[in-house]
């Protein structure tokens, strides 16, 4: 899995839900989660955390600027590709840090990708964890 | 409420180490002692049992002074108010199942309270046999019967539930919470299964090398340094596969087993028979109706 | 024909040793499987020394000790009236000593045998250590005591080196059925030497084959 430190810049509440948004690197990332300051302590403003995610759940774009439903989009460059059978993976280097990526090979082959390549990885709010 | 605090030089893993501990453990809690083997917890119980005589320190339950180094107090275990579970559950194997809990009463107690345990225990149908033709979870329910008999205050319980089956333990961790309200104990136990600890205490002490590593309520303790994930639990990993960049683990949780495929980093100091934290967010999975 | 008195006596003597015995290996061996004591080590091999010393050796100290004009002996003599060489009574002191450890080992072994937890329970329930003793650790180590009684009580019908030296050969008083043999063979009486060796076979034999049904029998009865 992804694991990145940062801090926590805002929290949203509504109900039980909190978007939870971290500085991470020179960027930011954004989680989702079902907790609110209330119910963890952790989720203050200036908190250190750690913002986790699997390497199946980033999508690569090529270039920038895609216009798509994902908040976290963090610009970087190919630093690596190791093509398998049915999975590649590849190692980013963006904003927020190094990233492991786990994609079809199919998809990732179609991009025409190599290394220092100009790309944007797009990972759900719904799909991070945050941990202490 | 036990109020304790100890001294006492100990073997650890061949280490010559001490033991020290202070704690405060609520009236009507049941708490879990949790940590490696030699850890310290077998030698805190046996303590408070007066089996195990510390170096230094104290031992008041309810207000009453079970041991105490500088006044010179140290009632035996006759004298102590315990109930104890061993890990090998002790029965005599001379005596049967009813002679076994008979032998456990006062020249003052009533039959009233050998029937009443034979009854919540279930034990009808055995009390006259011997222990040694009993099955693992009979011979547990015995031994928890027999600890009873003389209205303990403190109910402590050696990893009572480690050799038992998956179906065995569920049953048996009710017969403990249920002997826990009823008869107003304050139980201590060890234990290494953490859905058991989840399941069963209220606060939980993490001892290692004979220190207290942390004490406190238990779910807290084990989602805390826990990840935000609401969707978790704790399993026992069977086997790990390779499958291109992933690998493909196999674990068992609770009687299910589960795969999830993770990458290789993530393995690093996992390997089959470790017991495991499966963490997802609670986005992921779907819910449907099966019956 | 031959003499009974020589066979009743051995197993007068057999009996009366295995019964003081019993009575002072139990509390021994109890100390010995759970005493933590520096002075352990000497008790053990005080001991286990019949087990290895020539019977001689050990009937002669006896004999000097039991001598009614000696220190000890004389005290015996003045204080208590008890004579101890060449009668019946040194006979069972010696037995006793003699046959100490075949008694004592099999029941210190019973005692470490049982799970630790067996005392503690017991305790834990309650129980003070004479009850626990009598109601919970003996009781499950009988095969143990068996093995005792029987090593006791076989080992002192055989005996001979030592009760020759204290008891002399007085018939009726000292003169058991194994030194009842040696006389006989020292008479050339071949044949009542070889009826007192047939009883003292068939009997021995006897027992220590009824100790095994019955030990066996219980262990497949623990196991099942």
């Amino acid at each position: 899995m992804n694991t990145l430190s940062g801090e926590i810049d805002h929290v949203t509440v509504s109900d039980h839900l909190s978007l939870v948004k971290v500085k991470v690197g020179s960027s930011y990332l954004s989680a989702v989660v079902i907790d609110t300051p209330n119910t963890a302590d952790y989720l203050h403003v200036n908190n250190q955390v750690k913002v986790v995610f699997k390497e199946t759940e980033v999508i690569v774009g090529k270039g920038d600027g895609h216009r798509v439903s994902v908040l976290n989009q963090v610009k970087g460059t190919v630093g690596s590709i190791e093509y398998g059978e049915l999975l590649s993976k590849l190692l980013l280097e963006t904003e927020v840090g190094l990233i492991t990526v786990i994609n079809n090979t199919e998809a990732v082959k179609s991009l025409n990708l190599e290394k220092g390549s100009p790309i944007t990885g797009l990972i759900k709010t719904s799909d991070i964890m945050l941990s202490v | 409420m036990i109020e304790l605090s100890l001294q006492k030089k100990l073997l650890f893993d061949t280490v010559e180490a001490a033991l020290e501990l202070v704690l405060d453990i609520d009236h009507g809690s049941i708490t879990t002692l949790y940590g490696k083997s030699g850890a310290g917890k077998t030698s805190l119980l046996k303590m408070i049992a007066g089996l195990m005589t510390p170096e230094k320190g104290n031992i008041t339950i309810n207000g009453k002074i079970w041991y105490d180094s500088t006044k010179g107090i140290n009632l035996p275990p006759q004298k102590r108010e315990v109930g104890f579970v061993f890990q090998d559950y002790a029965l005599f194997p001379n005596m049967t199942v009813k002679e076994n809990l008979l032998f456990a009463q006062d020249k003052t107690g009533d039959s009233k309270r050998i029937r009443q345990l034979i009854d919540i225990i279930e034990l009808g149908d055995l009390q006259h046999r011997r222990p040694g033709l009993l099955s693992g979870g009979q011979q547990q329910r015995v031994a928890l019967a027999r600890a009873l008999v003389r209205k303990p205050q403190v109910l402590m319980l050696d990893e009572p539930l480690s050799a038992l089956d998956y179906d065995m333990r569920q049953k048996l961790q009710q017969y403990i919470i249920q002997v826990h309200r009823e008869y107003d104990l304050t139980t201590l136990l060890i234990s290494h299964d953490i859905s058991e600890i989840l399941k069963m205490s209220d606060k939980m002490l993490i001892i290692d090398n004979g220190k207290q590593i942390a004490y406190g309520d238990s779910k807290e303790i084990f989602t805390r340094k826990n990840i935000s994930a609401k969707f978790q639990f704790s399993g026992e990993v069977m086997s790990i596969e390779k499958q291109d960049f992933l690998y493909i683990v196999t674990i068992l949780i609770g009687r299910d087993l589960v795969k999830v495929a993770v990458e290789g980093s993530d393995l690093e100091n996992i390997s089959v028979g470790d017991q495991v934290l499966v963490a997802s967010k609670a986005f992921n999975p779907i819910i449907r109706k099966i019956r | 024909m031959i003499e009974w008195s020589p066979l009743i006596l051995t197993f007068k003597l057999a009996c009366i040793t295995t019964l003081i015995l019993l009575i002072i290996a139990i509390p021994l061996a109890h100390w010995l499987a759970f005493s933590r004591v520096r002075l352990k080590p000497l008790i053990t091999t005080l001991v286990s020394m019949p087990l290895v010393l020539p019977p001689t050796v050990l009937g002669f100290y006896l004999l000097i000790a039991f001598n009614p004009s000696g220190t000890f002996g004389g005290w015996l003599d003045n204080y208590l009236g008890i004579r101890l060489a060449f009668s019946f009574e040194g006979l069972v002191v010696a037995s006793v000593i003699y046959s100490l450890p075949f008694m004592v080992h099999p029941i210190q072994a019973g005692f470490v045998n049982l799970p630790n937890s067996f005392k503690e329970a017991a305790y834990v329930l309650g129980k003070s250590r004479v009850t626990t003793l009598f109601r919970v650790l003996l009781p499950n180590m009988k095969s143990s005591l068996l093995t005792g009684i029987v090593l006791a009580f076989a080992h002192t019908i055989g005996e001979f080196g030592v009760v020759l030296m204290i008891g002399g050969n007085i018939p009726g008083k000292t003169k058991v059925a194994s030194v009842a043999v040696y006389d006989a063979v020292e008479a050339l009486e071949y044949g009542s030497a070889n009826t007192y060796s047939l009883i003292l076979f068939s009997i021995t034999f006897t027992i220590l084959l009824i100790v095994y049904l019955i030990n066996g029998k219980d262990i497949t009865g623990l196991t099942r």
